[in-house]
């Protein structure tokens, strides 16, 4: 936002509980999309599963190493885990938030490191598709995560160095600490939704099999 | 000004207009509907769009003469000043019988559509396990013609004929007829229009359908499923001849196609043909 | 809070506005973004080519990387990325209530987050796709005027109608949520943006986006494919199929967060007294339309990563002699595409039922039963894609139970028509132009309805099923439905919105030679399928030609219908300006009630609402929209 200039007098200002409610609705109806997705990818899991066409669920010997997947599993749900406490103990919020943050991004990059370990391709079979077109659009969508909770961990920081009451700067907001903390609730509902998301991926793909 | 039984009148309108076009659809039109009475599902199609035809004049007048009677009734007829209609908000006995009756309708088209679905198949794709099964007529037995779709052509194989497969397609009259329908490589859809049969064929899928025959008949078949650049080409002809008919025909098949058989896959209910995609 | 910004600008030359944030640096860094995610694609294609698109000597890893930072591109040269960065930085949220990175006419060219101005970016953009779409039915249609091919070859007829259906099914899904509902939404609920005012810029310009990756298409040999982009259909097609994915992954993206939106928007942002049974019907019309947005089209989106994957990374989700099933695709795919067939038609129902209280002078007769109707459709849309799947083969068992959900959807169908009805009944009907639209929508989804028993119904659809029946029922249920009431609500509100009125004449004309076309087009194609021509084909028996000559003289006229409405468009609201009255209706709905133009900030205090969002028939002029502590209508310009 550019200069701002001041009020009209005439205009009223909007209730200040709209915009922390709107990041409380918002990220629930987020997460019903995100929802709407995977069922696509779980519903190729058991559907191409139940018909076996050709015989090639699993060509060949198909089977991701468990020892990343239980890593991945693991960095996911104790980042999602510390978010939760983040955003609930605002005087922490900084370290926590940005072990999450790290914890992420080493599930991500965990990943990709499987990927070159797998010992399998995508073309060996319809097993072998989905494991790699879940992961993946689910590391793309944890990479997205991670930004989110990079922005949160930027604005803390910011925060904690600046504080609340730094001077009023032509053009820069200021902080509105409800908003603020209605971003990390946000944050960290949605990390923690897509947490489970990922061990749900992780019990279908690496344990049902 | 007097007061008018608006409902009355469209009451009035709506039978004098609806009872002779109801008849005339379902008495002179529907009866020569396509696809004509070649197979028992043929007939059986125009008999049910026959029903739902009729049932269709019926809905169709009462909302469209309710619409135009309230049009020409209901107009304002000095536009110039804006005067304000009654404030009628709704009506709890019109809004439940509006729902008992459509309720009724929805219920009746269903569950007749259930029946006739579940009587013979009505010449649809069942997929592998079909459960409306058509009974053979007596004293014959079902004869089953395999449907190979690819781009972009229609070939068939005949399994009691020793798998032997043929460019083009005969099948003989007064027979029930069991079409497995399966593609090659993409989503093809086989329709013999006379026959009144449509199943979509998909790669690796046994795709069941039934239609039997009454007398000789010439049908038309087409690929009604988009499956690529000459989907508009994809189609041919068939006929229905009488049994000796079927026989010799069936014979030269054999010799004329037996010595391309052998290098043919044996006959299965599916295919998987070497992708070309991989290296 | 932040205030919203109402500040006066230095004057800048132009030449330097438009090196700034706006759609033609935004087209600078596109290309350039296209070029250098082709040049990393062609350097890592290794094995991984798909065989059909290295036979062209297409890349496909090339070309989907070459959109993916085309768009990125797109975006960060119209702004996009400036606030992302800055929260990276660590700089406190704000709002973006009205903000743009441009003004005057040029903010309409350049990431703007106000509600008014993003509803006119979508008019104008989505009318835009709309005619493009438009003028492929043309062409489609000359190609029909013999039973072979004369004009096109193959390959162009199948991308014309692939275009048309890709174009009509991605964009017009937008085309009352993009500009009325985002236009309407915050003035009817009594606030003065949505709730992510960046968000809703960004939905505009990944439909724009969008938009051009579908049409370069032609650049790379088309797609054959058709809307539905059957796969392993879609697997063998050259690099146009790319731009098929590419357009509809990003539809995919603005339709979910379009729905976000709207629905965040509708549950916080209601001003005091509008509670849920008072919203404007229109506004419930919207609201079911965004739950279908919001859940739908992220399933196609995960189809179509498959497919792309499937043409890059060469996974075999499709691919059925490696374990994929064709059934796979259609299943997503109609899980998502029979929601969107209500997407289409829900806001339709909206508009006239927003629209016929106004002009029969009555409250909406059965708002209960209307707004229980469009939750209906809504909710059964979920439980009857296979009805699409009934030749296939698959769950052949459960055909029944399809065959019941899709005709009960006719039951809550049947209560919006009961409320049009009902509210009709001893009305005083006035008509103008968009009264007509909407009596132009009863009859047109009548017909679309009572056709699709023939359809819905398994022994019937083994005839109609993919063929021009099909295609004719749902022509009269999307255009008719959809189409009519888009023109319903540009006569109604545009006006409005621009402050011009439109040419009477002009628009008699056009919706007359509209209806009268439309109907001569698309009515006899039942007949057409009933005789055997199945969809998507160019060719057909001869015994045809009759009845094909007849519909394409038709649709000429239908086309040249639309060419009214554009110079209608052009002449009264760029050139002969004639100001529109305040209220030419005498609605008693609020955004007519608001001075013209209406202020950049909306209203002075935030609106509380009357009990009634109807009071036709009552003895109340308009109602009293009373904030806190005074008129919430701003009495003049306001700007500052």
């Amino acid at each position: 936002m550019e200069a701002s200039a001041p009020t009209h007098p005439r205009i009223e200002p909007e209730p200040p509980e709209w915009q922390p409610r709107n990041l409380r609705v918002g990220v629930r109806l987020l997460a019903g999309a995100e929802a709407f997705f995977f069922v696509s990818f779980v519903f190729a899991y058991f559907y191409l599963r139940s018909l076996d066409l050709n015989r090639s669920w699993k060509i060949g010997h198909v089977s991701p190493p468990i020892g990343y997947g239980i890593g991945i599993v693991v960095a996911l749900v104790v980042s999602a885990a510390l978010l939760w406490l983040a955003s609930r103990r605002p005087q922490t919020a900084l370290p926590l938030s940005a072990g999450a943050l790290a914890l992420a991004l080493a599930a991500i990059v965990l990943q990709c490191i499987q990927y070159t370990t797998l010992g399998f391709g995508p073309g060996n079979g319809a097993f072998a598709s989905v494991f790699i077109g879940w992961t993946a659009t689910y590391t793309l969508f944890a990479l997205f995560c991670a930004y989110w909770i990079e922005t949160q961990v930027a604005s803390l920081w910011r925060l904690g160095r600046e504080g609340v009451q730094r001077p009023v700067r032509e053009g820069v907001p200021t902080y509105d600490v409800p908003l603020a903390r209605a971003g990390l609730e946000a944050c960290s509902f949605f990390w923690i939704y897509y947490a489970v998301l990922g061990f749900i991926a992780f019990v279908i793909l690496y344990v049902v099999t | 000004m007097k007061e008018v039984n608006h409902f009355r009148r469209f009451l009035l309108w709506y039978l004098a207009t609806t009872i002779p076009l109801t008849l005339i659809v379902v008495l002179v039109l529907a009866p020569g509907m396509p696809p004509g009475n070649g197979t028992v599902q043929a007939s059986a199609v125009v008999a049910d769009n026959t029903v739902f035809l009729g049932v269709a004049s019926v809905i169709f007048m009462a909302v469209l003469v309710y619409f135009v009677y309230s049009l020409i009734a209901f107009r304002e007829r000095n536009p110039s000043v804006v005067t304000e209609g009654p404030a009628i908000r709704g009506h709890p006995q019109i809004q439940l019988w509006w729902i008992v009756v459509t309720m009724g309708i929805v219920l009746f088209l269903t569950a007749y559509g259930t029946i006739r679905l579940l009587e013979g198949g009505s010449g649809g794709g069942q997929g592998p396990n079909p459960i409306a099964v058509p009974s053979p007529p007596a004293g014959t037995k079902p004869l089953q013609v395999q449907v190979i779709a690819q781009q972009w052509q229609f070939t068939y194989r005949y399994p009691a004929y020793g798998g032997v497969e043929t460019p083009s397609i005969e099948i003989p009259t007064n027979t029930l007829v069991e079409f497995h329908v399966t593609s090659l490589d993409v989503i093809h859809s086989f329709w013999a229009y006379q026959l009144n049969v449509k199943a979509d064929a998909n790669p690796g899928v046994d795709n069941i359908a039934y239609a039997q025959t009454k007398g000789p008949l010439f049908f038309n078949v087409r690929c009604s499923e988009l499956c690529g650049l000459w989907h508009g080409y994809m189609f041919n002809s068939g006929r229905v001849v009488p049994r000796a008919q079927f026989a010799s025909w069936i014979a030269l098949q054999q010799r004329q196609f037996g010595a391309a058989r052998r290098s043919l896959p044996p006959y299965t209910r599916q295919y998987f043909p070497t992708p070309l995609r991989r290296g | 809070m932040s205030a919203i910004a109402v500040t006066a600008r230095p004057q800048t030359p132009l030449w330097r506005r438009l090196l700034g944030f706006n759609v033609l640096t935004g087209i600078v860094l596109a290309v350039g973004g296209y070029i250098l995610g082709h040049f990393i694609g062609d350097h890592i294609h290794g094995s991984n080519l798909n065989y059909y698109s290295a036979q062209a000597g297409q890349n496909d890893i090339a070309i989907f990387l070459g959109y993916l930072l085309g768009v990125v591109g797109f975006l960060v040269g119209l702004g996009f990325a400036n606030y992302p960065l800055r929260r990276m930085l660590g700089h406190p949220p704000t709002l973006a209530e009205k903000e743009s990175e441009a003004h005057g006419t040029l903010r309409y060219f350049s990431l703007s987050t106000d509600h008014k101005v993003v509803a006119m970016q979508y008019l104008v953009g989505i009318g835009f796709f709309f005619f493009v779409g438009g003028l492929n039915a043309m062409l489609i249609r000359t190609e029909l005027l013999q039973p072979n091919t004369h004009v096109f070859g193959a390959n162009q007829y199948l991308t014309l109608v692939g275009m048309h259906g890709t174009m009509m099914m991605g964009m017009m899904t937008s085309s009352i949520l993009g500009p009325f509902a985002n236009w309407l939404l915050p003035l009817m609920l009594g606030t003065r943006r949505m709730a992510f005012p960046r968000v809703e810029a960004l939905t505009f310009w990944l439909l724009m986006a969008a938009g051009v990756v579908l049409i370069t298409t032609v650049f790379w040999g088309g797609f054959q494919t058709g809307w539905t982009g059957y796969q392993p259909l879609g697997g063998q097609g050259t690099a146009g199929f790319d731009a098929y994915i590419g357009f509809f992954i990003l539809v995919g993206i603005s339709m979910c967060f379009l729905g976000f939106n709207l629905l965040a928007t509708a549950i916080t942002m209601r001003g005091p007294g509008m509670t849920w049974s008072r919203l404007p019907i229109f506004i419930w019309g919207v609201l079911t339309t965004a739950i279908l947005m919001l859940l739908a089209s992220p399933m196609l989106a995960a189809a179509l990563m498959m497919a792309a994957m499937d043409r890059t990374v060469q996974t075999t989700f499709f691919d059925p002699g490696y374990g994929g099933s064709s059934y796979l695709w259609q299943n997503l795919f109609w899980v998502f595409g029979h929601p969107e067939v209500y997407i289409v038609a829900l806001p339709g129902f909206g508009i006239v039922l927003e629209l016929l209280p106004v002009f029969t002078r009555k409250p909406l007769w059965g708002y209960r039963i209307a707004v229980a109707g469009m939750l209906g459709v809504a909710f059964l849309s979920w439980f009857v894609w296979q009805h699409h799947l009934f030749m296939s083969g698959i769950n052949a068992d459960l055909r029944p139970f399809y065959m019941l959900s899709t005709e009960l959807i006719s039951i809550p169908t049947g209560f919006i028509f009961l409320a049009a009805m009902g509210t009709l009944w001893r009305g005083r009907i006035r008509f103008t132009i968009p009264m007509w639209f909407c009596i132009a929508w009863a009859f047109n989804f009548l017909i679309g309805g009572i056709s699709g028993v023939f359809l819905s119904d398994v022994p019937s659809d083994v005839l109609t099923h993919g063929s021009f029946f099909s295609m004719a029922h749902f022509h009269y249920t999307i255009m008719g439905g959809l189409v009519f009431t888009f023109f319903a609500a540009i006569y109604y509100w545009v006006p409005r919105m621009t402050g011009f009125k439109f040419n009477e004449l002009l628009s008699k004309i056009h919706f007359w030679s509209l209806f009268i076309a439309f109907n001569a087009t698309f009515g006899p194609l039942f007949a057409v399928g009933w005789l055997g021509q199945p969809r998507r084909v160019v060719t057909y028996p001869a015994f045809l030609q009759g009845l094909n000559i007849w519909v394409s003289i038709s649709a000429y006229v239908l086309g040249l219908s639309m060419l009214v409405f554009l110079v209608n468009v052009v002449w009264s609201q760029l050139f002969k300006r004639e100001p529109a009255e305040a209220n030419p209706w005498h609605s008693k709905s609020i955004e007519f009630q608001l001075p013209t133009p209406v202020p950049v900030h909306d209203f002075d205090r935030l609106p509380a609402f009357d009990p009634d969002p109807y009071p036709y028939g009552e003895p109340v002029q308009v109602p009293a929209y009373a904030g806190g502590g005074g008129p919430a209508i701003a009495s003049g310009g306001g700007e500052a």
